[in-house]
């Protein structure tokens, strides 16, 4: 992982923290230790024993020269790796069963901007509430589109089946887990 | 205050530490070796490497010396020691057949291709103390056997010949047979790799490992071979016993007993031909029950056992168990869960003697409870009687 | 044969293993004692519980130089989250002191290089066994639970696996039907610690074996609470801001433990779990659970448990039953009714 930049004990521990803080506070936006923040992600997640979607070459590589990478098609993987919106294709992913909802996929989106609590912004702009969020709270994501955070809101509403969603930009990211009411605005 | 409040720190635990210590080496007598335990108790260490799940003779005797002998302890050593290390590979499945096997016995058959090879076993001896083992000489008493010098026979398993009669019902037909609704992610085949004495070879490439995958049930039948193999041998044969016993429908009549050094190959990392690094000695049984599932199509039903070491009575209670298992039912060691869930020595040391922890904010709570619940009841007598009875006490 | 090299590295326990890593300095283990394998694992089950509240994710369990049973789960889990710039406590029934406790803490020190202290508001990482602190807990910080047995449908039921159709179909009728037959029977819910709760009005979980007490903080907290079981190998989580609520009927609500209004014979505490000691002399005295607030008391009664924070919302009631809660907290009981009749 040192030849993406990553140290594999210290920066995958921050990144795990990142991660944490992310997914207890949904919508909230958090930097990570090294950037881009989608490779932090992956380099810190993936290993042989879950399956990985990618399209991304670097880290491909880099997981890989490590005997960490055991591919699979996108609806077939644990571990998806977004690097352009899904087309809706997010709502096909693995979302786990009833007893076993925990292996629904976690999917990384590469976007370009995430502003927290924005009122009015020209990206899509989310509402979200459920646990992790006191009342509501917002989050506008430039570089996805309003019709996939659509359905990214279609893919979790089969709770407690569904699949997890990390949003990372070049150096922060936020989280969506399944466990949220998702409003596109 | 007490057993909690004591101002802890380093130093209380390494007394307690010191004072186990002191009780190994408090007499008069020399420090056993780790040569000498490994040399001369090996069923002891056997054992500990077969719950510890790694083979690995002479930890395993470092481990008994360490833990006074308790087996539990030893194994318990050796599963920590295991957790460190790093894996780096699989072995391709190993071939019981290529076992240089010291004793093989077929309770089936009279005569079997090979013979009947009693090997070294205390079956038949009357279990009498010797007490000339107090001024034990050491004298080899096979010292003046005439051996001849030639290659031990291949033993072909004696279940090949039931199988190839057709009258082994194979496990891995289940697997193809049943579709399960409740997980999408079902499990494929359960190819049993390590142990190819199970007739069909499957070409799962990756066995299941429980020390790498949580299991859940239902679980595919190398996991559950896998938590047997390692499980703790007093529960293994006490499960096995029950279904003896009368608590179930398997009375097995075992194809064959053997026990011998199994060699264990790898891929050379380089040329990709199968070298063999070095070998285990194993204790191997298989079973048959007569029990046919299928009226139409009768088959016995068929049981895997494989140890490390000698403990013939485990490698049996484990096949036993497996035959148990899939052949399900209402008693405990046909429950697959049951078996699993209470087998594993580690577990069921660990949370036995975790009660030794402090537990007095838990027993504060049910104070509270039984309290609330005796008040309640002498409030509901009502408090002339309930002032009759104290004044009476 | 491979084993003879090995013979140097074999950890019987936390005292031996840190003989070790003293000898080698700490090139024979890996950051946090955990290889990165293993922290994969459990970081993808924690994250994978935070995403679903009160659901026990399979995590596939290391063995450790603990014994299982004796806090094996909370060592992954908090070995994974530590990072040097952490501060850690580790509490075992509400005392640091307590030796596992300190086995604990001594593993963390040795192969994370963390802070340590026994002040619960100093700490962004808190490992416990069996109590929630009485000093509230921020957003920034994460308690660890250990976890004996994961799920309160185990009183009913032995079989992990029917209980996952169970949970997974949201059918708790057993549980229920459980709770109402010990009613009839000893006319009060039994139940002690372990108490179970439903989480986000979805998943049924045991909270660990915190006492009642401890329960309400569970809901709407601002901090994450996470729950780890080694033996049992499963993770399961409560995030902050999620409905937790313990069963109960609407004629036997939910009771905590009260204590008659006795007081901490350290720091006259009532408002504080205790737990009682006979004494020499055949007396019942009672002192605080938490021994590290207990002595931030003594040195000043006003204390509120609340005090590091400027929201003056407490956790857990008064221990004279005829008090009700006072602040901010959303009383589970009513104070008023629980002189121990109906």
């Amino acid at each position: 992982m040192r030849a993406i930049g990553v140290d594999p004990v210290a920066d995958t521990q921050q990144c795990f923290r990142t991660l944490v803080a992310a997914m207890s506070r949904p919508g909230t936006v958090h930097e990570t230790p090294t950037s881009p923040a989608d490779h932090a992600v992956l380099a810190t997640l993936v290993d042989h024993e879950v399956s990985c979607y990618t399209t991304d070459e670097t880290i491909k590589t880099a997981l890989a020269n490590e005997g960490r990478l055991t591919e699979a098609s996108m609806t077939a993987a644990d571990i998806v790796h977004a690097t352009t919106p899904t087309d809706g294709a997010v709502e096909t992913l693995r979302s786990g069963s009833l007893t076993e909802p925990s292996e629904g996929a976690t999917i990384v989106y590469r976007v370009t901007e995430l502003i927290p609590e924005s009122a009015n912004s020209s990206a899509t702009t989310l509402s979200l509430s459920g646990p992790g969020i006191k009342d509501t709270r917002t989050l506008a994501v430039e570089g996805l589109p309003a019709s996939e955070a659509t359905s990214i809101s279609r893919a979790q509403s089969e709770y407690p089946q569904g699949v997890d969603v990390i949003v990372a930009t070049e150096t922060a990211l936020a989280a969506l887990p399944r466990s949220v009411e998702l409003e596109v605005q | 205050m007490g057993y909690v409040a004591v101002e802890a720190g380093e130093e209380v635990i390494k007394r307690a530490e010191e004072l186990f210590e002191k009780q190994r080496v408090d007499g008069d007598t020399e420090p056993v070796s780790v040569e000498q335990v490994d040399e001369q108790l090996s069923r002891l260490t056997a054992q500990a490497m077969s719950e510890g799940g790694v083979y690995a003779p002479r930890l395993a005797a470092l481990a008994v010396k360490q833990a006074q002998g308790d087996t539990a302890e030893a194994a318990f050593l050796l599963r920590a020691y295991r957790s460190t290390l790093e894996r780096w590979d699989e072995t391709p499945p190993a071939d019981p057949a290529t076992m240089e096997a010291t004793r093989r016995v077929s309770p089936a058959y009279k005569d079997v291709p090979g013979g009947q090879i009693l090997g070294a076993t205390k079956d038949y001896t009357q279990r009498l103390l010797d007490f000339e083992l107090t001024d034990d000489t050491a004298a080899d008493p096979t010292a003046d056997w005439d051996i001849d010098g030639e290659e031990p026979p291949n033993l072909q398993n004696v279940l090949e010949v039931l199988r190839d009669e057709g009258l082994v019902h194979e496990p891995e037909d289940d697997a193809a047979d049943t579709a399960t609704e409740d997980d999408d992610t079902a499990d494929t085949v359960p190819g049993d790799d390590d142990t190819a004495g199970t007739g069909t070879g499957n070409n799962d490439p990756s066995p299941f490992d429980t020390t790498r995958e949580p299991i859940t049930f239902p679980a595919p039948r190398p996991a559950i071979l896998q938590e047997l193999a390692r499980g703790e041998t007093g529960a293994v044969t006490a499960l096995g016993y029950s279904e003896l016993r009368g608590y179930g429908q398997v009375h097995p009549t075992l194809g064959e007993v053997r026990t011998g050094n199994l060699p264990v190959t790898i891929e050379h990392p380089y040329t990709g031909d199968e070298v063999q690094v070095t070998s285990t000695e194993v204790t191997e049984t298989e079973c048959v029950v007569p029990v046919y599932e299928k009226a139409d199509d009768a088959q016995f039903a068929f049981g895997y056992g494989l140890v490390y070491g000698r403990t013939e009575r485990k490698a049996i209670g484990m096949s036993i168990l497996d035959a148990a298992i899939q052949l399900d039912g209402d008693e405990p060691a046909q429950n697959a869960e049951f078996v699993i869930d209470i087998v594993d020595g580690i577990d069921s040391f660990g949370f036995i003697e975790h009660l030794k922890l402090p537990h007095y904010v838990t027993f504060q709570s049910i104070l509270d409870r039984i309290r609330a619940i005796r008040d309640r009841a002498a409030a509901a007598t009502g408090d002339e009687e309930h002032a009759a009875v104290t004044a009476d006490d | 044969m491979t084993d003879r090299q090995a013979t140097s590295s074999t950890p019987d326990s936390v005292d031996a293993l840190l003989d070790g890593v003293d000898a080698d300095g700490l090139a024979g283990y890996n950051y946090a004692y955990l290889d990165e394998h293993t922290k994969r694992e459990v970081r993808r089950s924690i994250l994978k519980s935070i995403a679903i509240p009160g659901h026990q994710v399979p995590f596939a369990s290391r063995e450790m130089p603990l014994a299982r049973g004796w806090g094996t789960g909370g060592i992954q889990a908090s070995l994974s989250l530590l990072g040097p710039d952490d501060t850690f406590k580790v509490i075992d029934q509400g005392s640091d002191e307590s030796v596992n406790a300190a086995n604990i803490r001594r593993l963390a020190t040795t192969t994370a290089d963390v802070a340590t202290t026994s002040d619960a508001t100093e700490a962004s990482i808190i490992q416990t066994r069996h109590r929630i602190p009485e000093e509230v807990l921020s957003d920034d910080q994460i308690l660890v639970l250990q976890v004996p047995i994961t799920d309160a449908l185990r009183r009913v039921d032995g079989s992990d696996s029917a209980n996952r159709r169970r949970h997974a179909h949201k059918n708790y009728s057993k549980m229920w039907v459980a709770l109402y037959e010990n009613i009839v029977e000893y006319g009060e819910i039994k139940l002690s610690a372990r108490y179970p709760v439903m989480v986000a009005d979805r998943y049924l979980m045991d909270p660990s074996p915190i006492p009642r007490w401890d329960v309400p903080k569970l809901d709407d907290a601002d901090n994450l609470f996470l729950f780890a079981a080694g033996r049992e190998a499963r993770m399961y989580a409560v995030p902050p801001h999620t409905s937790v609520t313990p069963l109960a009927f609407e004629d036997r609500e939910f009771q905590v433990e009260r204590f008659d209004a006795a007081a901490c014979r350290h720091c006259d505490s009532t408002d504080t779990f205790l737990t009682e000691v006979e004494t020499d002399d055949g007396e019942r005295v009672f002192a605080c659970n938490d021994t590290a607030f207990c002595e931030k008391r003594a040195a000043n009664p006003e204390l509120t448990k609340a005090h590091h924070h400027d929201d003056p919302k407490a956790w857990g009631p008064p221990t004279d039953p005829a008090v009700p809660y006072g602040g901010d907290t959303p009383p589970s009981t009513n104070g008023a009714d629980l002189g121990g009749d109906d």
